[in-house]
């Protein structure tokens, strides 16, 4: 029997278990590929919504980068996860509508309701959550560095590249949009008083604590 | 939020995220801790600061809402599946039934293992004739030839692998196949030493003699005789390997195969011809190096393969090097049918 029948030792190391789904796609399997993004799916929704804080523009820009992704498999070579490769084709449609929301001058925006949508998007369900309706407030530049490096867990330098600004850059956004968020997050009427989160020690952080993180996508533990 | 224009004016959220991400200079760094250790309302930012990264670190999955995901997949739907890339390689059976995803983790591995078998076949009958031999070198497909330039140590350790121990007890492979071929130091494992000197010495010699008999005979033959160069390497072999991965190894689940994971010290070797006989098409160095590279989608080529068992069955362990991380290894195990995989663990480096 298969990998499952080693007595009940299935063993399904996530990404084998995508290699084997994507190595199924490519060779003609019409229902593998489809199994493999329902198995990312959230993280692949996470970052589309993030980043661009509008449910149809993350729709379209999820649906984009895997038809694109389902038709440029056979080029994946194996030098990254495969729910690496899935994310970073999401992220790059992300990025390419919101230089495109950059470069729309249609709402004259001062910092603070920037997003054309945002009417919108604050009745969306998923910007339901204090975070989500925090983070579609911000400007673009800071949310997308904020998102990245801190919900998805890229490392700066690799942000850097994405974004094609020098890694301090990155940085200063990253905490200009933190100090941002953790503004509004605290004047959030729903937030309730106090501050949103569990009261935490307050020893100078570590200045590098991002610097280092290992790639995100997938999650896997290696 | 306060500049800081003076000792006694607060931080501010901009600069307490400043100082976070190391974007202060030295003596501002040093201003802004000192500041934050006796103020209560910075600290109190601070905090507000920590929870805005314990909140974003807790946001990096969103449910994607139902009717977009019934669009993404209608829409992936209707896309052609893709040709595969070898002409002859067999299309799947279609499968019909409810929706894929519905037949989560089981059979989703059994599909796998159906996909792998078909391809692991077609590449068997376009590139492995039976006359060619188990020469990698002769086999067409890139895999293989790059596999086949740096070539796996092979060996017929006879182990038992588990789940468990199939990290640790491959990587004790590779590390004592390193102290083998350089100077013969006793690998850093917990072996007890009397064993060590033997595990540095055997897999060399047992691979040497796997690796002269499968070049020279044809691919059945080599089989045989890599069993065969097992066999008379079999105790000192059996014994390094035990030795290398003692006190992880779980006691063997099939009576049959009692033999494989025997302690270290007593010279019962499994039984090769057996074993290697019920490996069907992996019992070839060459197609379980293959089958190895299709699992794990890597061109690199395994440092050692061992004939061996895992949890009582007849398998293939492979021990890859990480194509990601170059301080890990990755230690699969595979087996019948065809290919398919029974276990992938990675590892730190030894």
């Amino acid at each position: 029997m298969g990998v499952n029948g080693v007595d009940g030792q299935v063993v399904d190391h996530p990404d084998a278990l995508d290699r084997a789904l994507l190595d199924r796609h490519v060779n003609g399997d019409s229902a593998a590929f489809s199994e493999l993004v329902r198995r990312h799916q959230d993280r692949l929704w996470a970052v589309a919504i993030r980043t661009l804080g509008d449910r149809e523009e993350a729709a379209d820009a999820v649906q984009d980068a895997l038809l694109s992704a389902y038709r440029a498999a056979g080029s994946f070579r194996g030098d990254a996860k495969v729910s690496t490769w899935l994310h970073r084709i999401v992220v790059n449609a992300c990025l390419d509508r919101v230089r495109r929301q950059q470069a729309r001058p249609t709402v004259p925006l001062p910092d603070d309701d920037r997003h054309p949508a945002t009417g919108d998007a604050l009745a969306n369900r998923e910007l339901a959550t204090d975070l989500g309706r925090a983070l579609a407030v911000l400007p673009p530049e800071q949310r997308v560095a904020v998102v990245l490096v801190d919900a998805q867990g890229y490392p700066l330098d690799e942000v850097s590249r994405l974004l094609g600004v020098p890694v301090g850059t990155v940085k200063s956004r990253c905490s200009r949009g933190r100090a941002r968020l953790a503004l509004l997050l605290r004047e959030t009427p729903t937030a309730g008083s106090g501050n949103p989160g569990p009261a935490v020690p307050v020893q100078p952080p570590e200045p590098t604590s991002d610097v280092d993180r290992e790639t995100p996508p997938g999650g896997e533990q290696p | 939020m306060t500049e800081s224009s003076g000792a006694d004016a607060h931080l501010g959220l901009d600069r307490l995220a400043d100082l976070e991400e190391g974007l202060l200079t030295p003596a501002e760094e040093q201003a802004a801790r000192d500041h934050l250790a006796g103020c209560e309302i910075c600290q109190e930012d601070a905090a507000a600061l920590a929870a805005v990264h314990a909140a974003l670190l807790d946001d990096a999955e969103v449910p994607m809402p139902a009717d977009i995901a019934d669009r993404l997949y209608a829409a992936l739907g209707e896309l052609p599946a893709l040709t595969p890339p070898v002409a002859a390689v067999t299309t799947l059976p279609a499968r019909s039934g409810p929706s894929a995803w519905e037949r989560r983790r089981k059979p989703v591995l059994i599909t796998l293992a159906a996909a792998a078998a078909v391809t692991l076949l077609t590449l068997g009958v376009i590139h492995l004739p039976r006359s060619q031999g188990s020469s990698a070198s002769s086999a067409a497909g890139v895999t293989s030839a790059a596999a086949a330039a740096a070539g796996p140590q092979i060996l017929h350790s006879g182990h038992n692998y588990t789940a468990a121990g199939l990290g640790p007890d491959g990587a004790a492979l590779v590390g004592g196949a390193t102290a083998g071929a350089t100077s013969g130091a006793a690998a850093a494992t917990e072996a007890a030493a009397a064993a060590t000197s033997a595990a540095a010495a055997a897999p060399t010699s047992a691979a040497a003699a796997a690796s002269s008999a499968a070049a020279a005979g044809g691919a059945t033959s080599a089989a045989a005789a890599t069993a065969a160069a097992a066999t008379s390497a079999g105790t000192s072999a059996a014994a390094a390997t035990s030795a290398a991965g003692s006190g992880v190894a779980a006691p063997p689940k099939t009576p049959a195969n009692a033999g494989a994971s025997s302690p270290a010290g007593t010279s019962v070797p499994a039984a090769p011809a057996a074993t290697t006989d019920a490996l069907g098409p992996l019992r070839a160095p060459d197609a379980a190096q293959r089958c190895i590279a299709l699992l794990l989608q890597t061109s690199v080529p395994p440092l050692v393969i061992d004939f061996a068992t895992f949890n009582g069955k007849p398998a293939v362990i492979g021990v890859v090097p990480d194509p990601q991380d170059p301080t890990k290894l990755a230690v699969i195990a595979v087996g019948p049918p065809a290919c398919s995989l029974y276990s992938l663990n990675y590892v730190p480096k030894p």
